[in-house]
């Protein structure tokens, strides 16, 4: 219904319909069950090819004429049916990596992120009408179980409210003395929703502007009409917010914005209440921009998302100064040094200070603190302290296992077999499971003289050991009540590391930890990085990534969302919350490229993102921007 | 000993691998997610599966589509798995149509229904491996041939451990 609404909004915008049509176009459509284009159309109050021509430049994307088009069945097969039927969709053709699908709605970034998903391709989509639409499904993908209509699931919303929103919409368009900006400014801050751009010469850009400066007190009606954009910026959704230094930093709430705070002021929300995966996600994105709102609610934002030759979103922001700049959304704030921010909030900036700018690590200070206060309400601090606890345990268990000599033994054989079993698929794969987990768990946390004495055959059973009278010992070794210990402790004051085979290599290799699942993600990645000469250990779940890191601090970490047990966010957290840990930058791997998913990344902590199919180069190239 | 373009070649056939690997392991996922809701589905998302490699065999091993590599593959693989006949490439790329029409019909004893169509995705999952078998022989260098060895055996072992949980 969303989209309905979006769709009815933007045509009674160009006043391409009225409300009073509008209304009985909900009503016809909550009837049959059509979409609202197609019932509008059916009504005879909209043109079917002026609205998909409306939409083509709303969103500037192509139409396309399905009629005409032969869809061929191996295109029709990359999508599957259960895909199609939900988002009402149809693809008609592909390029490469880039799959072409027509759709009703392109700006439905939650259908196209699926797509995504489901098919492992770059989406572009292509405008179409809803009629055509479904002939093409009802053609190629059948009828629905019970054999009627396929209809498109949508969420009931009373028609009064949706009417009544429509009506509340046009109001503030017809009453604002503003220019068209402000007038769609007004909406989209309103609805957070995406606005197209309708510049032809623009070709496939759809963008969102976010105004700003939405007081509790200021209705729709209200809405300033002052912001001047000149150029726009790409950058991704989650860089560190960039503040030019001509924009004052208000000390307060948005209640005690002046006039020229609410023309320049912006709201970060609006970004993000457009893609309303879950509810969840929804109230955590909503609440940290609150959060950053109430820091930097003075700065007007135009933010634009941009289809990147249909390669997916790139997101632009840009200042009322009209500056550039590419942001990257995991970029490390940038601080400046003339900051000092004290206390952290922004009441407590000098005049100076928000003449000279503003430093934007402090929004991050303040998400932190903001999701530590939100983890302990919720109890996710509570289930964080529960998972060290377990880690914690399975440590000290592990360890104690460790002493045993049996399974020292049991391992030692393990490994022989390992290295004389067939290697047929399953037993490989079964072995090498085994052995990746035991040898990287071998070494756990024993003693360094122990492994110093295994890698450097000093202590094989042929190097005989005479134990040494007591006199002959030194005061060091005098406190040592048992021969072997102080041999070892003779060994080790005696060698140095590179004797000892510890630092083979002047330089110490970059090791990069990868925690994937997939037992083919990490042979491909530790395929890819070793043969630049990284190190790579490997770890195919949150225990044995933690254990690892109690082990080794790697450079960097490559990790993935779907984990067993618990998801890659709360390893991220775990990660962070540790202090030997904490400055490693970890670099989510996902087989989605949603929106959510980036910014999760980035509130858990997550220096950067990885979509999945990754080419080597990009693994190569994070390693190379992070590890260092 | 490798002369340069041989090492550049290994280079290129490495790095295109990987991302079909990448994108392999993606669509395994899929498979996972879709295991029990569309047993119908596991069957088609491997045949896109081999589709994809046999579009990689053409593209980067250069594999002329018109030699009938697909059909050769198919023929020896069903004669381990005779339900494979079920089966037939169509301009070098496998259909599974016949399968799935055979298992939308389906009026006959659950259990045998199960036998055919896991057979049927163990036998896609053979000719995968069969195609990742030449992959792995075309690279000159015997070390990056054993390590490809490794990796197509560990991404198949997994397939095979996900298509033994399909319930058809």
């Amino acid at each position: 219904m969303q989209m309905n609404i979006h769709l009815a909004k933007i045509l009674v915008k160009e006043s391409m319909i009225n409300l009073n049509q509008i209304r009985s176009a909900f009503e016809e459509q909550k009837r049959t069950g059509k979409g609202l284009g197609e019932v509008l159309v059916g009504l005879g109050y909209i043109n079917e090819s002026q609205l998909v021509d409306f939409l083509s430049r709303e969103y500037g994307v192509p139409a396309v004429n399905l009629d005409e088009l032969e869809i061929e069945g191996f295109v029709l097969k990359l999508v599957p049916r259960k895909t199609v039927l939900e988002h009402g969709i149809v693809p008609i053709g592909y390029s490469g990596s880039t799959l072409v699908v027509a759709m009703s709605d392109p700006s439905n970034i939650i259908a196209v992120d699926d797509l995504r998903f489901a098919t492992g391709y770059n989406i572009k989509p292509v405008v179409a009408p809803e009629r055509a639409i479904q002939d093409v499904i009802e053609k190629h993908f059948g009828m629905d179980e019970v054999g009627e209509r396929i209809k498109i699931e949508r969420d009931e919303e009373p028609l009064e409210e949706i009417i009544r929103e429509l009506e509340d919409f046009k109001n503030s368009v017809h009453n604002s003395n503003g220019t068209l900006l402000s007038q769609e400014d007004a909406y989209e801050s309103e609805r957070g929703e995406f606005r197209s751009d309708v510049n032809p010469e623009e070709g496939d850009v759809l963008t969102l502007r976010g105004v700003i400066s939405k007081s509790d007190n200021i209705n729709e009606n209200e809405y300033t009409d002052s912001v001047e954009v000149e150029e726009e910026q790409v950058v991704d959704p989650f860089a560190a917010p960039v503040y030019s230094p001509n924009h004052e930093v208000a000390g307060g709430r948005e209640d005690s914005i002046s006039e020229k705070e609410q023309e320049e002021g912006f709201d970060l929300s609006i970004l993000f209440s457009k893609e309303d995966e879950s509810q969840r996600q929804s109230e955590e994105i909503s609440s940290w921009a609150n959060q950053v709102n109430d820091i930097s609610e003075s700065h007007s934002v135009e933010s634009s998302i941009q289809t990147n030759g249909f390669e997916g979103y790139e997101y632009v922001v840009s200042d009322s100064a009209g500056e550039k700049e590419e942001i990257n959304p995991f970029a490390a704030p940038v601080y400046s040094p003339n900051h000092e921010v004290a206390g952290g909030r922004e009441d407590s900036i000098s005049e100076k200070e928000q003449e000279e700018g503003f430093d934007p690590s402090i929004l991050f200070s303040e998400e932190d603190e903001y999701w530590r206060e939100k983890e302990e309400d919720s109890g996710e601090q509570s289930q964080r302290e529960e998972v060290l606890k377990q880690t914690s345990l399975f440590h000290q268990g592990f360890n104690s296992t460790l002493q045993s000599e049996e399974v020292d033994n049991d391992f030692a054989l393990e490994l022989l077999q390992v290295e004389e079993a067939p290697r047929d698929s399953e037993t490989f794969l079964r072995s090498e499971d085994e052995f990746t987990s035991q040898k990287g768990e071998s070494s756990f946390d024993r003693d360094v003289t122990a492994d110093v004495s295994v890698e450097s055959g000093l202590f094989s059973p042929a190097n005989s050991f005479s134990p040494p009278s007591y006199e002959t010992l030194s005061k060091q070794e005098k406190q040592f009540d048992n021969p072997t210990v102080i041999q070892l402790y003779r060994e080790v004051e005696t060698h140095t590391p590179f004797e000892f085979g510890l630092e083979k290599e002047q330089t110490p290799r970059t090791t990069v930890l990868v925690v994937d699942d997939s037992p083919t993600i990490q042979k491909i990645v530790a395929i890819t990085l070793e043969r630049k000469g990284y190190q790579v250990v490997t770890a195919a779940n949150a225990m044995q990534a933690l254990a690892k890191l109690n082990e080794v601090v790697p450079n960097m970490i490559f990790l993935d969302i779907n984990l067993p047990h618990m998801d890659g966010y709360q390893v991220c957290k775990i990660i962070k919350a540790n202090d030997l840990t904490k400055d490693v930058p970890v670099v989510m791997l996902s087989g989605k490229d949603g929106f959510f998913d980036k910014v999760r990344g980035r509130l858990a902590g997550a220096t950067d993102y990885i979509t999945k199919p990754f080419e080597p180069s990009t693994l190569i190239q994070a390693v190379e921007k992070y590890s260092g | 000993m490798l002369v340069e373009h041989e090492i550049e070649r290994d280079n290129n056939i490495e790095n295109h691998l990987i991302l079909l690997l990448s994108e392999l392991e993606q669509l395994m996922v899929r498979l996972e997610e879709k295991k029990s809701k569309q047993p119908i589905f596991s069957v088609q998302c491997l045949s896109d599966m081999m589709n994809r490699v046999a579009e990689f065999s053409e593209r980067v091993m250069n594999i002329d589509s018109r030699g009938g590599f697909m059909g050769k593959v198919l023929r020896k693989v069903s004669d381990k798995y005779p339900q494979m006949q079920l089966l037939h490439s169509e301009g070098n790329r496998l259909s599974v149509q016949t399968a799935v029409n055979l298992y939308n019909g389906w009026a006959g004893d659950r259990r045998e229904r199960h036998q055919v169509f896991h057979q049927i995705c163990v036998g896609i999952a053979e000719m995968v491996e069969s195609y990742f078998s030449f992959f792995a022989n075309s690279f000159g260098s015997p070390e990056m041939k054993d390590q490809w060895k490794e990796t197509y055996a560990v991404f198949t072992g997994d397939l095979k451990k996900i298509i033994d949980k399909f319930q058809f």
